[in-house]
């Protein structure tokens, strides 16, 4: 079945989008796939019904000569758009949830790493080789975090197909719902165990602090906070991560019908995202000191900001809607 | 199987006589045609489609889109008047023609 989407994918490649071509492209997998699958059902392979679909398909040429249309020679000025099915989702989820996972652990990783050598420091007066130990031991575990952090970045980097409009089939797009439907349980599980873990972090310290005892000292009690803490941003990070994959797929996934127009709307917002951060943002951060110096208003000139972050919006939206 | 130069100018002629007897779409058609003809012709994807801009410039058939079936939502196309009165004029050509080219190729001698 993919090879029929692919085929007919790689044919109309260099096809002009218009409603018109996407309709007959809609058309015309669906024949081609309805006849597959009676192919199928009489018994034939996979490869013959796919060979037999194919070979029957003819000359793309011929039609759109008919229609009076020619192959765009590049196809630049309309954006192309990639089908993303099961396997790609599941995937992307897969990315996504890792990620979560390996973040998480290496937030951990670097608060362990900290909170354990406060810990040590703190509890039994650690000096000289051993505290040498536990430091090397402490930065050990936060060039681990690190890693980690390089590592998933990077491979978060590759997905950027993912962030843009993508067309998501029917039943594809319900399979998500459902699936995050089933996860939304653990999800809002891990958001209060990760609430809870970081508010009870800050007991040790309240702890420390009560007690005024040599044997537990404030900075062991900060040592444990960083720990639990770590803890909790585990929770939050992952569940986070893995609930926001089926967010994403959800909002760029769109129906075959209006991608076209998606994509148009997706680049837009890139160019105003473009403008607002290269060339909005900048002017704010001049203005504010020139009024700051000219003004020596230095109490109230941080107000721009506040009004900048309001009008963000506003201009975002415009250059969206605009010309749409 | 007959090569398609034979046959093409009378694609556009087939699917009329078929969206005569009913309103039909895509796969349908191209199926009907083969099952018909016992598979001694099946239409290539990109002739019907063809078939189908050529006779909606024409104004032959309308195209129309039709209820989900299988989950799916087709394009459905119906024979206008138009249509109906074009078909009843290639009928009366091909009566004609059937007899010219038997004369000719079909061996009999007058």
């Amino acid at each position: 079945m993919n090879t029929i989407r692919d085929y007919i994918e790689q044919i109309f490649k260099t096809v002009p989008l218009t409603k018109e071509t996407l309709q007959l492209k809609t058309d015309m997998l669906a024949n081609m796939e309805d006849k597959y699958l009676t192919l199928k059902e009489e018994g034939a392979s996979e490869h013959e019904a796919i060979g037999v679909v194919i070979a029957e398909f003819g000359n793309v040429d011929e039609l759109l000569e008919e229609m009076g249309i020619g192959h765009s020679s590049s196809g630049d000025d309309l954006p192309s758009f990639q089908v993303m099915e099961q396997e790609d989702l599941s995937n992307y989820l897969m990315i996504k949830g890792k990620a979560g996972m390996n973040i998480g652990l290496g937030i951990l990783s670097c608060l362990t790493g900290l909170g354990s050598l406060l810990l040590l420091r703190g509890q039994f007066n650690l000096r000289g080789i051993p505290l040498y130990a536990g430091l090397l031991f402490a930065i050990v575990l936060i060039a681990l975090g690190v890693g980690l952090f390089i590592v998933e970045g990077m491979r978060l980097s590759d997905t950027t197909h993912y962030h843009k409009p993508f067309v998501l089939r029917d039943e594809d797009k319900n399979w998500l719902e459902e699936n995050r439907q089933l996860y939304k349980r653990s999800y809002s599980f891990s958001i209060v165990a990760g609430v809870t873990l970081c508010i009870l972090s800050f007991s040790p310290l309240f702890l420390s602090i009560i007690l005024q005892s040599p044997r537990f000292s404030v900075l062991a009690g900060v040592g444990m906070m960083a720990i639990m803490a770590g803890l909790g941003v585990l929770f939050f990070v992952y569940s986070g991560n893995y609930w926001n994959a089926f967010t994403v797929l959800l909002s760029n996934g769109k129906p075959m019908e209006t991608i076209h127009e998606d994509l148009m709307i997706h680049k837009r917002k890139e160019r105003a995202q473009h403008i607002i951060e290269q060339i909005y943002w900048p002017i704010i951060v001049i203005a504010y000191f020139i009024l700051s110096y000219v003004f020596n208003g230095w109490g109230w000139t941080w107000l721009i900001f506040v009004v900048g972050g309001l009008l963000e919006d506003v201009i975002e939206n415009l250059f969206v809607n605009k010309r749409a | 199987m007959i090569s398609s130069d034979t046959i093409r100018g009378y694609n556009d002629t087939f699917l009329l006589s078929l969206l005569s007897e009913g309103d039909s779409y895509g796969y349908a058609l191209s199926k009907e045609i083969k099952d018909r003809t016992d598979g001694k012709y099946s239409i290539k994807e990109t002739t019907l489609y063809s078939a189908f801009t050529r006779l909606k410039k024409n104004g032959f058939i309308e195209a129309y889109p039709g209820d989900e079936t299988q989950g799916r939502k087709r394009t459905y196309y119906r024979i206008t008047k138009d249509g109906i009165h074009y078909l009843k004029e290639k009928q009366k050509e091909w009566e004609i023609t059937k007899i010219v080219v038997d004369q000719l190729v079909g061996g009999k001698k007058r």
